[in-house]
């Protein structure tokens, strides 16, 4: 103690009676103090509960993911096989004679082939049928594909090589050429640059009429022609990866939510979203989207984080803690770009608003100091509204399911704009979302 | 043995806290009872006073004294429970934990420990928590007037008013005691 106070009598009187304490222990403050302790632990449990939820969501997308890209780089793996590598059995099985195998056997005659499929008018005139002088001399060029039983196969297998080092053949549209063999032997040539998995291109050229190929049936693809764009005088198709889109999109989604007050910290239990939305691509990356979610919200808030405009609390004693679970309407306006683009899959980036329509409030609140009187819980359907009340960004990964329904996940973060609900409270939010999409 | 109970505190056994909290509950309630004005109020800042010391007694070094420390965490739990509140209407019903003053015990030597902090809960919330920094935990007025936010002029006016206050409480009972005398 300081030197200065010792000379103050009733200074010293109060310290030495403060110190002749006489205090019974009681048996309900650590009753209190024990509810304290079990609400301690829980809310540390709920904690490190959501933490491994969210390290589990993020390792199955992450697993979701290699998956995806995996297939499509198994799938790019084969049609670098095509490109590279004749079928067994074929080009080096041909005999020195390069005769052509079953050239011998009599051809069938031809039968009116209802497969023969003609271009229209409008695709017609995209193609440039290359004329004959510019197909280089070594590559004779599948235009001139011989027939069956000929004595071509030389031509064609030089061809192969040819166009195998033939520059610009990124554009090349032919898939394969097969030679029909009466014996079901078939010459696959594959060609640079040529996407194995468009079985059903169909093109025009100067050989004449193609067929179709189905393999179904046996049937194999008697001759093809090319396009040669490097001049770029064919419009080029949208890049091979970019899936056609439709101009709508509406889709089903649902997903977890936790949210908070004041900060991204302090989550309790979570919530859920469920609803509908309507999506309208401007093209083939950007979009704009609404639609109507409800939400169950959940979030703890302390102290001075809730702030009724009534001063509604008894003797002005605020509660330390507020426990709000509140049903909202959630209405969300946002646009999305796609920035990445696989074969069956896509990444995309999305920012918006939503507005809040209050359908439900329930608060309940603990107090620091009780006294008789005291509001412990507080319910009502305030019906408030809150117009663009909070931002939210989010990142998502959407993967074809089917022709025209597609999977999202979309994990999210909102923060506020302005304040909601009776408490008038910040609301921040992190979530995810799936939803399943149907293109019109 | 005290060793055992702050590792058993540490590993958050449950048997462990409470042997700390009967052992140190009657100190605590010593150092809160002086900063609020009902014996609800000063189990609330001692339950808090301790949460904070199970959440904390990883950090404390069982080499040094444990009442220092704790002591430390109850006044600072107090003051923040001060500051909270310093700005909402003082209840109007005090809930004092004296009984009535016994007549046998009037002169001033004899006053009991619990009249005592009847008389230093009777104080409002200012001139009480800056009564009990200065005289009973030894702050000085520049410590006080940091610790709270308020000037030093206003820490020293406070100090002087409480003991005022007392003064003239101690006296009323002092001459009470003389007329029973008689």
């Amino acid at each position: 103690m300081p030197d200065n106070h010792k000379y103050d009598s009733l200074e010293q009187f109060f310290r030495k009676k403060t110190g002749d304490y006489e205090i019974q222990y009681k048996e309900e403050d650590w009753l209190k103090m024990e509810k304290k302790l079990q609400a301690s632990a829980q809310q540390t449990f709920q904690r490190k509960k959501l933490y491994w939820i969210a390290a589990a969501s993020l390792l199955i997308l992450s697993l979701f993911s290699y998956a995806v890209m995996d297939q499509q780089g198994s799938f790019n793996g084969l049609t670098q096989l095509f490109n590279n590598e004749t079928v067994p059995g074929a080009i080096d099985e041909f005999p020195e004679s390069s005769t052509f195998p079953g050239q011998d056997q009599p051809v069938p005659a031809e039968e009116p082939d209802d497969d023969i499929v003609e271009l229209d008018p409008g695709q017609a005139e995209r193609l440039t049928p290359i004329p004959s002088d510019d197909i280089p001399d070594a590559g004779a060029g599948l235009a001139n594909v011989p027939d069956p039983g000929s004595d071509d196969a030389i031509s064609v297998e030089a061809a192969a090589e040819d166009i195998a080092v033939y520059p610009g053949m990124e554009h090349l549209k032919v898939e394969y050429i097969n030679i029909r063999n009466h014996e079901r032997f078939d010459f696959s040539l594959a060609c640079a640059g040529c996407s194995l998995d468009r079985l059903t291109s169909i093109h025009l050229g100067e050989s004449g009429l193609l067929k179709k190929s189905d393999e179904r049936e046996g049937t194999d693809l008697l001759a093809a022609s090319y396009q040669h764009d490097v001049s770029g005088a064919v419009s080029s198709p949208p890049a091979e990866n970019v899936k056609a889109f439709g101009r709508l999109s509406l889709g089903l989604i649902a997903g977890p939510d936790l949210s908070t007050t004041g900060s991204i910290s302090n989550f309790t239990n979570p919530g859920y979203n469920l609803g509908f939305t309507v999506e309208y691509n401007i093209n083939q990356n950007l979009s704009i989207s609404t639609g109507i979610v409800q939400s169950e919200v959940r979030y703890q808030a302390l102290g001075d984080e809730y702030t009724p405009s009534d001063y509604y609390f008894n003797q002005g004693i605020h509660p330390a803690e507020t426990n709000a679970v509140c049903s909202i309407l959630d209405i969300p306006v946002s646009v999305s770009y796609r920035f990445l683009h696989f074969e069956n899959s896509r990444l995309y980036a999305r920012a918006g608003l939503s507005s809040y329509i209050m359908l439900n409030e329930e608060y309940r609140f603990r107090y620091d100091i009780e006294s008789p009187g005291q509001t412990e819980i507080w319910n009502d359907r305030t019906g408030t509204r809150h117009w663009m009340s909070n931002a939210s960004l989010s990142l998502g990964y959407e993967v074809d399911l089917l022709p025209n329904w597609s999977l999202r996940a979309e994990p999210y973060l909102k923060i506020p704009v302005n304040e909601i609900g009776w408490g008038n409270v910040k609301l921040y939010s992190v979530g995810s979302l799936l939803s399943l999409n149907y293109n019109l | 043995m005290f060793k055992e109970i702050i590792i058993g505190c540490c590993k958050r056994q449950r048997k462990s806290q409470k042997e700390l909290y009967k052992k140190y509950y009657a100190y605590g309630m010593s150092i809160t009872l002086r900063y609020t004005t009902s014996r609800e109020q000063a189990v609330s800042i001692l339950n808090d006073a301790f949460m904070k010391v199970f959440d904390n007694i990883s950090g404390y070094d069982i080499e040094r004294p444990f009442k220092p420390w704790f002591r430390k965490i109850v006044v600072n739990t107090a003051i923040n429970h001060y500051q909270k509140n310093s700005k909402l209407p003082t209840p109007v019903s005090l809930e004092l934990i004296g009984d009535e003053i016994d007549p046998s015990e009037t002169i001033i030597s004899g006053i009991s420990y619990r009249e005592i902090i009847k008389l230093i809960q009777e104080l409002s919330p200012a001139y009480r928590t800056v009564f009990n920094l200065y005289v009973i935990e030894g702050f000085k007025h520049h410590e006080i007037a940091e610790i709270l936010g308020i000037s030093v002029g206003t820490s020293k006016s406070n100090l002087s008013k409480a003991k005022r206050n007392l003064q003239d409480k101690l006296e009323k009972i002092l001459t009470v005691s003389h007329q029973y005398a008689r």
